[in-house]
């Protein structure tokens, strides 16, 4: 059977809100896109992108306004209403059922090849080589989601929307887990599809903006700040209009500084949650007073390294030495005493306990210690002081200090944490994406505590998959791939193009 | 939102919930035709007529407060202990064990070292499937459930074996129970012609002890976070297993405190059915108490309350009173969905703005 | 040799129970759902399995159709029971384990209020009889084993195939796996993600209902409240002991039940060893299976006992 949907020869949403508890995810917002469009949806983190192409996709339901295609409104009440009319989705988290095959993930949308009593698999294989053909997308239908790549498995949502019959494509951050090589080849095929689709991709990296996008939209929290067409702007006015200022963070100027080793990774062997080696002999040494950028794709290891170091994931071989002392395999409380600090990834579940309030989130680390308790008894005082110094300390924004973690701001969670970690006097800091998801005062704030702390003599290790980021504080910087350290450049040394390269996995820069 | 609508929205909530409740139960009872109304009203205010009646409310509240303290310091520290049964038997069995070595020694001496034995033999029973989590990743929910049966054929075996009583077999019934335990592990009777017994301050005692370890020590607040969100707990270098064992241990130590402290004071032997389902009300009082102290205390009086009232409307409507395990289920399903619902920002909101929707339209039509 | 038929036919039909409520808790955990309300919902079903030939037949000799209507009762009950679970557990999103024994302490409840009521006291039935198969269970060894129960035995084993198709051959068992391990993507792709998760719980409440009814009817012919005596427990740990795959978990029902009918097999025998302790062996049996089977995180449901909730921001 085949599918077959009607062009879409226009599309538009009109003065759509959505309000969630607390925030206006989608202030009347106003789109337009046209047949054979490819239109480029920028912002910030936050800033009510994905939000707003849920609503079109029917996963929400907005609470104003209306979608129009070629004219006529229509009712999105769930996903199947959207694909029934021509839509379809790439998610920037991928959409796959990892104990299942690509078949079968397929089949779960191909509603053509579903009887009552039966799955006709047959017909979704039919289907797949039908549209790997028509696009030149190849992938295999009996792999199983958890065996591929990141690339591969956006491959597989690629198909999978285009055999659901999709003419108009929704595509979420498609580049934001692939290398720079991937990225290139995605941009490649996309511009070819664009002759016979349309297409929605969101992005806050303006090249791939300028590359591909025909019109550009522009969203600053929940609300359109601007739409016109790419080729009239460049990338640094796209850049002032989403974020509302000039992007200025502070840079590490000072001169770097040869400390002693305090950190000392050597031939460190880890295994991923999945059980295969996610960290194979890797060396690293950082000194104190020196920001080593730790650069790479996400998925490569930074995590398991940053759990290992902190003794929250078990230690297969390979020593960790921290001044002098192998803390490889020891306690998450023997390494924090020993004077680890660690701003974790996850935030909100790793980094504070949610229900808790934020003065007791703030000794998370510190209630067994004589300034806190005595003869195990608690002591508020000390506590509640503790809390107010460093809430006007750090600029932590919340109405007290009795507040649950939970409820405040992405921004001024990690302020908590970073409050916490550093007024524990750490001699070492790991941070863990410390700025992803803030908006740019926070981002700016946490920034000059790192540098700070790098004055004081203390060594960082900053992962980041930002390279911007990476370039503005780090004193070295370290390529991760597949669980290996690629090659540790100095900053001078080091540039987008060449931690690009290393970051897809080629080691000698003149192959390239 | 204004703050008069969070109250009445939350308010509403709670009263939806009791009417909800209500229904199940109501639905139950007119399955066996009986007179709804009458039974509610025989249930919640039957025993607090006389004295008697009332002593005998606070005596089952006594156990029930005991072990929904023990499963609130579990719960608390994220483990839910479903054990309290079989915790409970164990420290009865520990109690007894000792009462019948030492009958002899005075009871300043027998007395705190028969409970310690109680709470001991319960802890010990607590700490198998707290281990087993920590260690194993058994789930305790089925752990729990499976020492209940085990600890339940063990105790019977204990009565019928090396406790039954030697009158028994010599020319009793053979009805399987202990003999009459020393005098000295008495607990005194305070008010004359009930069986209400010194316990209860006990009871009171341990619910102060519990405050104070879970909101005022570093252990409480360790375990706490451990309960709370195990994975910072573990990043806040806090041993989240070695709270876990710790946490069911006590909660393990209290069920068998309970069990000691009923025979100490009720039975004065080990007979069998002592245990009675306590362990489970355990969960639904401590639920109910909103697992801190000052609520499980009035909550255990209402369950009191509800099991003595349920005994009676056998006799008086009818209705058996296996009615109370109803209502005590459809208690914990009303609660842990209501505790959602209040939970619920997103959904308070939509109300909201349904409410001032509504507001707009009759202001319109009036105007 | 003797000694050995004798178990296997005697271990067979105890498994039954066991692996029709596994079953179901089966597609209740593919879904998502952890519903250790099983012995509840069980229990409802020993009720009112019985209810129906006890009351018309009133202990006399009742027709099969009698029998039939008990157990479609059982198992009518049992889906209403499991998507009064999805209420609380789906809609609301409460907490599943503590749900589960809110469900427990309900079901067991109402079965033994009315029972009383109904019942009384302890009233036998004459249940649903052995139909040997005629020929092969005239085989020597084989006959005795596989040929001579009743039909619940034979269906109970058709469900195995059964179930596995339905799990992995139809588009339905694609959307409960699909809701049990991604929901999103599952939603994403226009799965209304709560309604599977509904349907499943009905379909393992349906058979938790049934494998009720076969304790009071088949197996011990009347109803009492300690009918159940954990084997709904005991079925949620045979799912994960056998990795929510219906095979193995009709292997795990066997091994159990196998257990029990030795252990029986063995005081027949004469050999003297507490009464007590023989009972205890399959509780002590889950919880030794339960710490040595090892989770595979690759093939299990991994949204198991989470709530979907669209709209919740990450």
């Amino acid at each position: 059977m085949e599918v077959t949907h009607k062009k879409i020869t226009s599309l538009r949403m009109e003065h759509i809100t959505k309000r969630f508890p607390g925030v206006l995810a989608s202030d009347d917002i106003t789109l337009t896109v046209e047949e054979g469009e490819v239109l480029a949806l920028v912002g910030e983190n936050g800033a009510g992108k994905t939000t707003l192409m849920n609503i079109l996709m029917g996963l929400y339901q907005p609470d104003e306004g209306r979608i129009l295609i070629n004219g006529e409104e229509v009712h999105f009440k769930s996903p199947n209403d959207a694909f029934d009319a021509g839509l379809g989705m790439v998610h920037q988290q991928y959409m796959l059922v990892p104990n299942m095959t690509v078949l079968e993930n397929i089949a779960l949308g191909y509603k053509q090849a579903w009887s009552p009593i039966k799955l006709d698999l047959g017909m979704v294989r039919e289907r797949i080589n039908e549209i790997s053909k028509k696009y030149g997308l190849f992938v295999d239908p009996d792999a199983y989601i958890w065996q591929l790549s990141v690339g591969e498995q956006q491959r597989v949502e690629l198909v999978k929307t285009l055999c659901l019959g999709a003419r108009f494509l929704i595509l979420d951050e498609p580049t934001s887990a692939l290398t720079p090589q991937e990225t290139d080849e995605l941009i490649v095929l996309l511009k070819r599809m664009s002759s016979e689709l349309s297409i929605i991709f969101i992005s806050h990296k303006l090249q791939e903006v300028k590359d591909l996008s025909d019109k550009i939209a522009i969203l600053r929290h929940g609300a359109m700040v601007f739409e016109g067409t790419t080729k009239d702007h460049s990338p640094s006015d796209i850049a002032a209009l989403m974020t509302g200022h000039e992007v200025d963070l502070p840079q590490n100027d000072a001169p770097s500084c040869n400390g002693t080793p305090v950190l000392d990774l050597k031939n460190l062997n880890v295994k991923s949650d999945r059980g295969f080696l996610a960290l194979k002999d890797l060396n690293l040494t950082i000194r104190g007073g020196e920001i080593v950028g730790l650069a790479g794709v996400s998925g490569n290891g930074q995590r398991e390294l940053a759990e290992a170091i902190n003794g929250l994931r078990k230690v297969e071989s390979g020593e960790i030495l921290f001044f002098g002392e192998n803390i490889a395999n020891k306690t998450p409380y023997h390494i924090i005493e020993a004077g680890m600090g660690y701003i974790p990834e996850e935030r909100n579940t790793e980094g504070i306990v949610p229900s808790f309030s934020m003065k007791e989130n703030l000794i998370l680390k510190d209630s067994g210690r004589d300034e806190f308790s005595k003869h195990s008894f608690l002591k508020n005082k000390a506590i509640e002081k503790n809390a107010n110094d460093l809430r006007v300390k750090f600029d932590i924004r919340s109405p007290n200090i009795h507040v649950a973690a939970g409820s405040l701001s992405g921004g001024n969670i990690q302020k908590v944490i970073l409050a916490r970690e550093i007024s524990r006097k750490p001699k070492f800091l790991i941070a863990v994406y410390p700025i992803r998801g803030l908006d740019l005062g926070a981002a700016e704030f946490i920034h000059k505590q790192l540098l700070e702390k790098r004055k004081e003599g203390i060594g960082i290790l900053l992962v980041s998959e930002e390279l911007d980021e990476i370039l503005d504080l780090s004193d070295r910087v370290a390529v991760i791939f597949k669980g290996q350290i690629q090659k540790v450049l100095d900053r001078k040394d080091a540039n987008r193009r060449s931690l690009g390269i290393l970051m897809a996995g080629v080691k000698d820069d003149q192959t390239v | 939102m204004t703050k008069q609508f969070r109250i009445l929205y939350k308010v509403s909530i709670i009263i939806l919930a009791i009417l909800a409740a209500m229904l199940i139960g109501s639905i139950i009872l007119m399955t066996i035709g009986a007179d709804v109304f009458k039974t509610y009203l025989v249930i919640l205010f039957e025993p607090l007529k006389t004295t008697l009646q009332l002593s005998e409310v606070l005596l089952r509240a006594i156990p029930l407060t005991i072990i929904a303290l023990g499963i609130s310091v579990a719960y608390r520290s994220g483990i839910i202990n479903i054990g309290a049964e079989g915790q409970m038997a164990m420290g009865i069995l520990g109690t007894t064990a000792v009462a019948l070595a030492f009958p002899e020694l005075p009871k300043p001496v027998l007395l705190p070292m028969a409970v310690l034995a109680g709470a001991i033999s319960g802890g010990v029973w607590g700490f198998i499937p707290g281990f087993l989590k920590a260690k194993l990743q058994v789930s305790e929910l089925l752990s729990t459930v499976m020492l209940n049966y085990i600890a339940a054929q063990f105790y019977t075996f204990l009565l019928r074996g090396p406790m039954l009583d030697p009158a028994e077999l010599t020319m009793g019934s053979g009805t399987p129970q202990s003999m009459r335990l020393s005098r000295n592990l008495w607990l005194d009777r305070f008010l004359p012609g009930t069986r209400l017994h010194t316990g209860l301050f006990f009871a009171l005692i341990l619910a102060l002890l519990i405050y104070f370890l879970l909101w005022k020590t570093k252990y409480g607040y360790k375990m706490r976070a451990a309960g709370a969100s195990a994975r910072a707990a573990r990043y806040g270098g806090i041993s989240v297993t070695w709270y876990l064992v710790i946490a069911m241990v006590i909660s393990g130590a209290f069920a068998g405190m309970a069990g000691a402290i009923e025979i100490a004071g009720v039975h004065r032997r080990a007979i069998e059915g002592i245990t009675g389902g306590y362990g489970f009300s355990g969960i639904v009082v401590a639920l109910f108490g909103g697992l801190h102290p000052a609520g499980i205390i009035p909550a255990s009086f209402f369950f009191g309350l509800l099991i003595v009232g349920a005994d009676m409307t056998q006799r008086m409507v009818g209705v058996p009173a296996n009615m109370v395990n109803v209502l005590q289920g459809i208690i914990i399903l009303v609660i842990v969905a209501t505790k959602m619902i209040l939970a619920d920002p997103y959904l308070m909101e939509k109300v909201w703005r349904k409410v001032q929707g509504l507001g707009k339209k009759t202001k319109e039509v009036t105007a | 040799m003797n000694f050995i038929v004798n178990i296997l036919s005697l271990g067979i039909p105890f498994s039954v129970a066991l692996l029709i409520a596994s079953l179901g808790e089966m597609f209740n955990q593919r879904a998502g759902v952890f519903n250790l309300g099983c012995e509840g919902i069980m229990a409802m079903g020993a009720f009112l399995g019985m209810l129906v030939p006890y009351s018309i037949g009133q202990g006399g000799p009742t027709p099969g159709i009698y029998n039939v209507l008990g157990l479609a009762l059982a198992m009518g009950v049992g889906a209403l029971f499991g998507m009064l679970f999805g209420f609380v557990v789906v809609t609301f999103r409460a907490p599943q384990g503590i749900a589960g024994i809110g469900l427990q302490m309900f079901g067991v409840g109402t079965a033994g209020t009315l029972f009383r009521h109904f019942v009384g006291g302890t009233q036998s039935v004459p249940g649903i009889g052995n139909l040997p198969i005629p020929f092969l269970s005239k085989i020597p060894i084989l006959g005795p084993i596989f040929f001579s129960h009743n039909i619940l035995v034979y269906l109970a084993f058709l469900f195995v195939p059964t179930a596995w198709y339905i799990l992995f051959k139809t588009p339905w068992g694609l959307r409960v796996r699909a809701v049990g391990t991604n929901p999103r993507a599952a939603d994403s792709i226009g799965i209304q993600v709560n309604k599977v998760r509904y349907q499943a719980l009905a379909v393992g409440g349906a058979l938790a209902g049934l494998a009720g009814a076969y304790l009071s009817l088949c197996q011990a012919k009347m109803f009492s409240d300690e009918i159940i005596a954990g084997r709904g427990f005991i079925a949620v740990a045979l799912v994960y002991f056998g990795h929510w795959h219906p095979v193995k978990i009709m292997g795990g029902a066997l091994l159990f039940s196998l257990a029990q009918a030795l252990q029986l097999a063995i005081q027949g025998q004469g050999i003297n060893f507490p009464y007590e302790f023989a009972v205890m062996l399959p509780y002590v049996m889950v919880i030794v299976v339960l710490a040595f089977s090892r989770e595979s995180q690759l093939l299990g449901p991994t949204a198991l006992g989470q709530p979907f909730n669209r709209e919740k921001r990450i």
